[in-house]
Order: C-alpha cells, then sequence, then structure tokens
C-alpha cells in the first residue's frame, strides 16, 4: 500500500516519535507534523499536538503561578525584613535536624560579635549566655521540643564585646515535620536591658541594675565600692520652685552623684530621695582617691547651688558607703545591706558614714533589739519607770514622769538612746507611745484607789510627734482615761519643741482637746530647742520644763542661773508651772528654791523606778 | 527490568549461536522458552540477571567480552529505535549527560508509579565541568561493568576518547556506584583554548 510519495503508517508513527523525542530536554514546544492521507496517521498527529499543546499551557500556567508565588515570597520577605528591621529584634532559626542555627546580622550585632559565619552550632549560642542563665534557657528550649509549651518565651544575659552582659528576650515557635516531632524553631531575640534596667521616670539606672552590676563585680572577684546617698531636701526644692520638677531634677542630682575626677561612676536611683553610686575600687586606687575622697567630693557637688532651680538652694545630703575588700563581702545582697546601713547612720548622725567592721557587729545588735522590742511589745511586756516629782520646798510630792524603759532576760537594760531611735527607724514609735500611755494610765488607776488614794498627783508620759500626727490621738486619749475611770488631771502629757515643730498645727489640734478636757501638758527639755517663745504664745500649756543642761551646776555658772531666773518669772507671768529637771546635787535644788517655787525631778530626790519600787520610795519618803 | 535489555540480548545470542544457542541459555537461566519480551513492559530483575549469567556459561566468552558484544548491539537496536536522542546529542558528553533522562521516557511506558520510579532512581549524570561528567548509579542489580561497556561504546559511536574512573563501588561496600568519565581532549580544549 505504501508507495514512495505516500509513506507507510509505520512511517508516520516513526516521524512522530522522532519528533517527540526533543522532549527529553523539556522541550514541548514542538508542533508534530506528518506527511500523510492517511486519516489514521493524521489523527494520531493531531491527537499528539492536542497532548503538546495541553502540556504547554499547563507548563505556562505553571510558570507564571510560579512567579506570582515568588512575588509574594519576595513581597512578604522584604515586608518581614522591613518589620524586623524596625524591631531592631535579632533572628534565629535553628534547623534540629542539621542541628545548625541561622542568625542574622542584628543577632549579631546586638552581641557586639562579627557577622562572619552562616551557621553556627548551636553551642555557640549557649556559649554567649551567662552561666547563671543557661540551664533556664536550654529549660526552655527542651519543653518547646517536647511540646510542652507552645511558644518559647525566655529571659537571659549575654555577653557584649564591649558592654558587658546585657538582658535579651528570646521569643520562638518550632515547626512540627510529619512525625509530629520539632524539626525547626525559630523566633527572635529582643534587647530588653534597658527597659529593665532604667527608672522609667528619671531615666537613671534602676536598683535591678546596681544589683546585677555588684553581683557581676563580685563574680569576678573585682572589689568595689556603693554610696547611697538620701536628698533629704527634694520635696522643698519642688515646691519651692515652679519650674522644677521630677523629670528635670533627677538629671542635676545624677550629674551631681557622677562627677567625681579619675574615676568612674554610676549613679542609680532606689527611690524618690535615696540614689546609689558604684565604682571600682581599683580605680580609688589608681587616682588616689580613698572612699572618702568621693564622698566628700559628691557632698561638695551636691552643695553646688548651681541649677538648683531657685537661687540658693543647695542638695542637702546624707552619705554612707561601703567598700567590698575593707568587709571581705562576697554576697551582694550583703554588700548592699551595708549600704543602707552606713546611710541610716549617716542621716541619723547627720556625717558621712563609711561602714566598718565596728558597724556589723552593732547593726547586729540592733536587728536584735529591734526584734526583741517588738515582740515585748506584741505580748505586751514592756513597762516604763516612774520618777517622783516633789514640791522643791515642801518635797510634797506631787507626780511622777513615766520613762520608756526596756528591760530583756539576754539583752539587759537597753537604754532608751538606743532603742528609741530603732524604735523611730522601725516605724514602732506609735505602739511604744500607746503602750507606755496604757501602763501609766494603768499605774495611775492602782495607785489612786490605794496607795495615793488621798493624795493628788499625776503622772506625766512623754508624746511623740508621730502619735501627735494621729488625729484621733485625744480621742483615744479620753476614751482610755475614761475607760479606767481615772480623772484627765491626773494625766500629763509632755511634748518637746522638736515634737512641735515636725508638726505644729496637728499636734496643736490634738493638744488643745485634751487641754479642754482636762488633760495636762508640759512642754519638755525647754530652752534646747528653736525660738521657744514664740511656742509659749501660740501654744497652750500649763507647765514649763526646764532641761537638766541648764540645771546642773547652775549655782556655779552665772549665766545658767539668769536665764532660769529669766524663765521662771516669764512663767509666772503667764501662770505656768515650772518643773526643774536633772536635779542631782543639794546646792543646784537650794539655789532653785531661793528663784521661786518649783518642782523638782532628779536623783538627788528620786531616781526613776519600776511602779512597785517607786510607789514604796514614796510611802517612805513620806514618813 | 523493562523488557529492551533482554529483547536485544536474545536477538544477540540469535544472531551468534542461531536459535540454538539461544534455547539452551533460556532453559539454564529457568526462563520460558516461547517468552517474548516488550520495551514497553517490565520483567524480573533476577531473571534478567540469570539470563546474563546463563549467556556467560553457555558462550564460554568472559563476563566483560559479552557486556562489550552487547553493548555494541544494545547501541545499535537503540538507534534504530530513537535515532533522534543521537542526533540532539553533540558528543558522547551530551549523550551521556542524556543518558538517565532517556532511563525515564523509557519508564514512562511503565504502568506503575512505583517502578517508574525505580527506573529513575538507578542513573543521576551531573556535570562537573566542561569534558568531566559525575554519575552516580544505584541499583541492587550492580551492573557497573554493563554501564562501562556501553559508556565505552557511546564513545566510540561519536569518534570521543573517553577516561573511566570509579572511585567507588557497591560491589566494594560502598552505598553506590561512582562514575567520573572525562573527555581529556576536550579538557584540553579548555585548558588552551
Ligand atoms: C537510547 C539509549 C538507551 C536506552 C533507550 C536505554 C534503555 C534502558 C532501559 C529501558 C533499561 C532498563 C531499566 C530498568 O528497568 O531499570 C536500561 C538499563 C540500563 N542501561 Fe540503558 N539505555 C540507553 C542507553 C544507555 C547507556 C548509554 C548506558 C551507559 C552508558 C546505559 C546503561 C544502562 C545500565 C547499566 C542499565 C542497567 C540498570 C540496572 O538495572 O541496574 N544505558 N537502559
Amino acid at each position: 500500500m505504501a508507495d514512495t510519495h505516500h509513506p507507510s503508517l509505520r512511517q508516520v508513527i516513526t516521524q512522530i516519535a522522532d519528533q517527540l523525542c526533543d522532549t527529553i530536554d523539556n522541550n514541548f514546544d514542538i508542533h508534530v507534523s506528518v506527511d500523510t492521507q492517511d486519516t489514521e496517521g493524521q489523527k494520531l498527529a493531531l491527537l499528539v499536538n492536542f497532548l503538546l499543546e495541553n502540556v504547554r499551557r499547563s507548563l505556562t500556567d505553571m510558570q507564571s503561578l510560579n512567579e506570582q508565588l515568588e512575588d509574594k515570597v519576595k513581597e512578604r520577605t522584604s515586608l518581614l525584613d522591613l518589620i524586623l528591621a524596625g524591631s531592631n529584634d535579632g533572628v534565629w532559626i535553628w534547623d534540629i535536624a542539621k542541628d545548625e542555627l541561622t542568625l542574622s546580622g542584628r543577632w549579631y550585632s546586638m552581641l557586639e560579635l562579627p557577622h562572619d559565619a552562616n551557621t553556627q552550632s548551636p553551642e555557640f549560642w549557649y556559649q554567649q549566655i551567662h552561666p547563671a542563665d543557661r540551664e533556664r534557657f536550654s529549660n526552655a528550649i527542651r519543653r518547646l521540643r517536647k511540646g510542652e509549651s507552645e511558644h518559647l518565651n525566655v529571659e537571659y544575659r549575654v555577653k557584649t564585646t564591649r558592654h558587658g552582659y546585657r538582658w535579651m528576650l528570646c521569643r520562638g515557635v518550632c515547626q512540627k515535620d510529619n512525625q509530629q516531632q520539632c524539626s525547626i524553631v525559630a523566633g527572635t531575640q529582643t534587647d530588653i536591658s534597658a527597659m529593665r534596667i532604667f527608672d522609667q521616670e528619671s531615666g537613671m539606672p534602676n536598683e535591678r541594675y546596681l544589683r546585677e552590676r555588684v553581683e557581676d563585680a563580685l563574680d569576678e572577684q573585682q572589689p568595689l565600692f556603693l554610696i547611697y546617698v538620701t536628698v533629704e531636701n527634694i520635696d522643698a526644692i519642688l515646691n519651692a520652685s515652679e519650674h522644677a520638677s521630677n523629670a528635670r531634677l533627677y538629671p542635676v542630682i545624677q550629674e551631681r552623684l557622677n562627677q567625681v575626677n579619675g574615676v568612674h561612676l554610676v549613679a542609680s536611683k532606689l527611690s524618690a530621695i535615696t540614689f546609689a553610686v558604684m565604682g571600682f575600687e581599683s580605680e580609688l586606687t589608681q587616682s588616689g582617691l580613698t572612699i572618702e575622697d568621693v564622698c566628700q567630693q559628691i557632698r561638695d557637688n551636691c552643695a553646688n547651688t548651681h541649677n538648683t532651680f531657685k537661687e540658693d538652694a543647695r542638695f542637702e545630703v546624707a552619705v554612707g558607703a561601703v567598700a567590698s575588700s575593707m568587709l571581705k563581702v562576697d554576697q551582694s545582697q550583703q554588700l548592699i545591706n551595708y549600704a543602707w546601713s552606713a546611710l541610716r547612720r549617716a542621716r541619723q548622725l547627720g556625717q558621712t558614714c563609711i561602714f566598718t567592721e565596728t558597724h556589723i557587729t552593732q547593726d547586729s545588735r540592733r536587728i536584735r533589739v529591734e526584734q526583741e522590742l517588738r515582740r515585748s511589745l506584741m505580748q505586751n511586756a514592756l513597762a516604763p519607770d516612774y520618777q517622783a516629782i516633789y514640791a522643791g520646798k515642801t518635797k510634797q510630792l506631787i507626780g511622777f514622769e513615766a520613762l520608756a524603759r526596756f528591760r530583756h532576760p539576754e539583752l539587759g537594760i537597753v537604754s532608751p538612746g538606743e532603742f528609741i531611735p530603732i524604735a523611730e527607724d522601725s516605724g514602732l514609735m506609735r505602739e511604744l507611745g500607746y503602750a507606755i500611755l496604757d501602763r501609766t494610765i494603768e499605774t495611775i488607776q492602782t495607785w489612786q484607789s490605794n496607795a495615793l488614794r488621798n493624795h493628788p498627783f499625776y503622772i506625766a508620759v512623754n508624746v511623740s510627734a508621730i502619735q501627735l500626727e494621729d488625729l484621733y490621738f485625744a480621742d483615744n486619749v479620753l476614751a482610755k482615761l475614761e475607760g479606767a475611770g481615772v480623772d484627765p488631771q491626773r494625766l500629763k502629757l509632755e511634748v518637746t519643741e522638736s515634737t512641735l515643730v515636725e508638726s505644729f498645727k496637728s499636734a496643736a489640734l490634738q493638744l488643745d482637746k485634751l487641754r479642754q478636757n482636762g488633760v495636762r501638758i508640759a512642754l519638755d527639755d525647754f530652752g534646747t530647742g528653736y525660738s521657744s517663745l514664740s511656742y509659749l504664745r501660740s501654744l497652750s500649756i500649763d507647765t514649763l520644763k526646764i532641761d537638766r543642761s541648764f540645771v546642773a551646776k547652775l549655782h556655779e555658772n552665772e549665766q545658767k542661773a539668769a536665764i532660769i531666773k529669766t524663765v521662771y518669772e516669764l512663767a509666772t507671768q503667764l501662770k505656768l508651772s515650772v518643773v526643774a529637771e536633772g536635779v542631782e546635787e543639794v546646792e543646784e535644788l537650794n539655789f532653785l528654791n531661793n528663784i521661786g517655787d518649783m518642782a523638782i525631778q532628779g536623783f538627788l530626790l528620786a531616781r526613776p523606778m519600776p511602779a512597785e519600787q517607786a510607789i514604796a520610795q514614796v510611802s517612805q519618803h513620806h514618813n | 527490568m523493562i523488557g529492551i535489555i533482554q529483547q536485544v540480548l536474545l536477538e544477540l545470542l540469535e544472531e551468534k549461536g542461531g536459535e540454538e544457542l539461544k534455547q539452551r541459555v533460556l532453559k539454564r537461566a529457568h526462563v520460558d522458552p516461547s517468552v517474548n519480551y516488550r520495551i514497553d513492559k517490565n520483567y524480573s530483575d533476577d531473571e534478567c540477571l540469570r539470563l546474563i549469567a546463563a549467556s556467560v556459561e553457555e558462550t564460554g566468552f568472559t563476563e566483560s567480552e559479552v557486556y562489550a558484544l552487547y553493548a555494541s548491539a544494545f547501541l545499535k537496536k537503540a538507534q534504530a529505535l530513537f535515532p533522534r536522542f543521537f542526533e540532539i546529542a553533540d558528543d558522547s558528553e551530551g549523550f551521556l549527560l542524556r543518558q538517565a533522562r532517556i532511563h525515564a521516557v523509557m519508564a514512562s511506558g511503565l504502568k506503575q508509579q512505583e517502578e517508574r520510579q525505580h527506573v529513575n532512581d538507578k542513573f543521576s549524570a551531573s556535570p562537573i565541568e566542561p569534558g568531566k561528567v559525575r554519575v552516580i548509579y544505584r541499583s541492587p542489580n550492580g551492573l557497573c561493568r554493563l554501564y562501562q561497556a556501553l559508556a565505552f561504546e557511546v564513545a566510540s559511536l561519536y569518534g570521543d576518547e573517553i577516561e573511566f574512573d570509579e572511585p567507588c563501588c557497591m560491589h566494594k561496600g560502598a552505598v553506590h556506584c561512582e562514575f567520573i568519565i572525562t573527555w581529556p581532549n576536550k579538557r584540553q580544549e579548555v585548558v588552551h583554548g
């Protein structure tokens, strides 16, 4: 059938097959043509072309789909890049199977490392982390990989090349393979040092920062010193000037605290008025300075009136300091405690305090006293001593003064000079005041119905400024008196001038109320304090107590004698009674008697004693 | 194994020793004497390996002699069936680079996806540099000697000279065979040209 002009069907098939062989090079852009009259051959060619056409179309579709996808990926990648660049976060990808870590350029620069490797081992990361944080980090990664947590969220410190450790927050998620195994973990790393370690209000480093720096230094066995500074008059400065605001004041303070030549200091803000300055002892040695020098320099800086928002205003500061090498401290908390202790002393003494070995022993005694004082107050085991007060000329008993005493089986007798400041520091003054007052009212109640049944007398009790700040102080006292069936006349409250200075208005209000109800008021320590006369005018009182410092050896000192005479005259004119304190010698008593009628308190006539002894002695005296 | 391999072997036996030799080999290999191998069907690998072994034994030739004869017969047949494959390639390098894909074309005749995959997995060829090709061959049949014979035959078909190196071989415990085929003349062109 096949002739020379018309190829056989077999030849047609070969023609088609041969042409199709080009597809081996992925070339589908071919059109199969056959040179035949045979319809079956033409049909085959036609269908093969149809097939090829479909392949081409599918390929083009796939290609454009691919391009679209690529565009999308590109777009999203650049968007992601933008977001990441904006967020300033480092990016990490951990291929678990390959145990390979890919880190972004930002990741490296956060640690101030060169970006010189495409991939790293996970160990590399681990090594950058602070040894104390490594376990937390690996635990978090393990929990994520085990599926115990959905997200990675862990904070740790990394060592930067130039700036020590910085805090990072690491977040991530894991991608699971078909077996639900974690195959890739990826996420970001954010530098949160600033958030963690800066005080929002002032922009200064905070206590956490200080603590970490101290820990680092002690870990690296680098001796350091801490200087704690309280600016006592921040409120006054703020109130005095319209321009001053916390935000403007803190930078000024920071500057004062940092600037000591030759030593690099970092100041942190611990509270609204207290700051810490940290530095290294090695720098002191290098610049030939002592810690005392640095404290003094800071004091001088603070005394400078420049830029304090108000003319002549200066920062009044208390400065307490401690050096780690002096005390062989190896724990940060300990050093910080010492610094606080030094500052407390400095505030009490009004001068710089450098913490030493001696202070450690004192501190432990202080802590013990505070504990025991607290316990005694709770157990109501605190009882005052009573010192009798007599009329100077007639030697008649007039009354007593209740004096706070702290006797302890192990600590022995703790003097008021020791435990009152401790009570003040630890906020126990109110409680202490009420405890003494309660016991005193009880004592009056006992004595008025027994030993002193037919004898007029009063007991005087000291009142502190804190008690007088209490709006209900007068009401409380009156209620206690009523409850005990004690005539208010029998109670005398003694206030000092310094108590009144602290809160004159509220104190005057309370005292007035008490006085209107019969309680008598004495002004204690008269002559030692401020502009005493103005108080006498504006405060309604009954008694003036002349301080012992005027009484001591007054017969040998004309000036003292003159003062007492004047005070006595003034008092009588104002219709105030007078009590002379601290009378220890007969000559003093005689001298005072010569001036006029006064009540006498002092060792010469009676020492302070526990209630039973005091009343026993009084009876003896009478006899 | 796709039938073309066995078909060429049986035709070669018939050509060299007539129907009688072919039947002896079939018998020795325990293969149905009336077997008719097709180029679009898959047959047992083991059967093919038995036929090759029986051919060596019945002809008294060495294995390499059999492969050499086979290679030339196979390529003659391949050229007749697919002349276009030989035209597309400019030289033996181009052809050997396409060999794995030619196998894939042949595999497309098989019905089952796994069967096709099995064929495709055996070879992968990639250029290292002009005049140097690496071929990875992994197959339980271990026919690297056959590959070598075929490669040399292809080279002589194009009038090329090749160097054949097998840095690792399944017969020596490797997971696959690796062939490095070099065209020394071509490489000189690259270096000097
Ligand atoms: C147009 C040329 C070629 C065709 C059509 C062709 C076709 C085939 C086919 C269909 C198989 C059976 C595959 C299987 O079932 O797994 C095969 C096997 C094989 N071919 Fe080729 N081939 C060609 C060229 C070559 C060349 C040039 C070489 C070597 C340089 C080669 C080496 C081999 C080897 C070694 C096997 C056996 C593989 C095994 O089962 O392990 N072939 N060939």
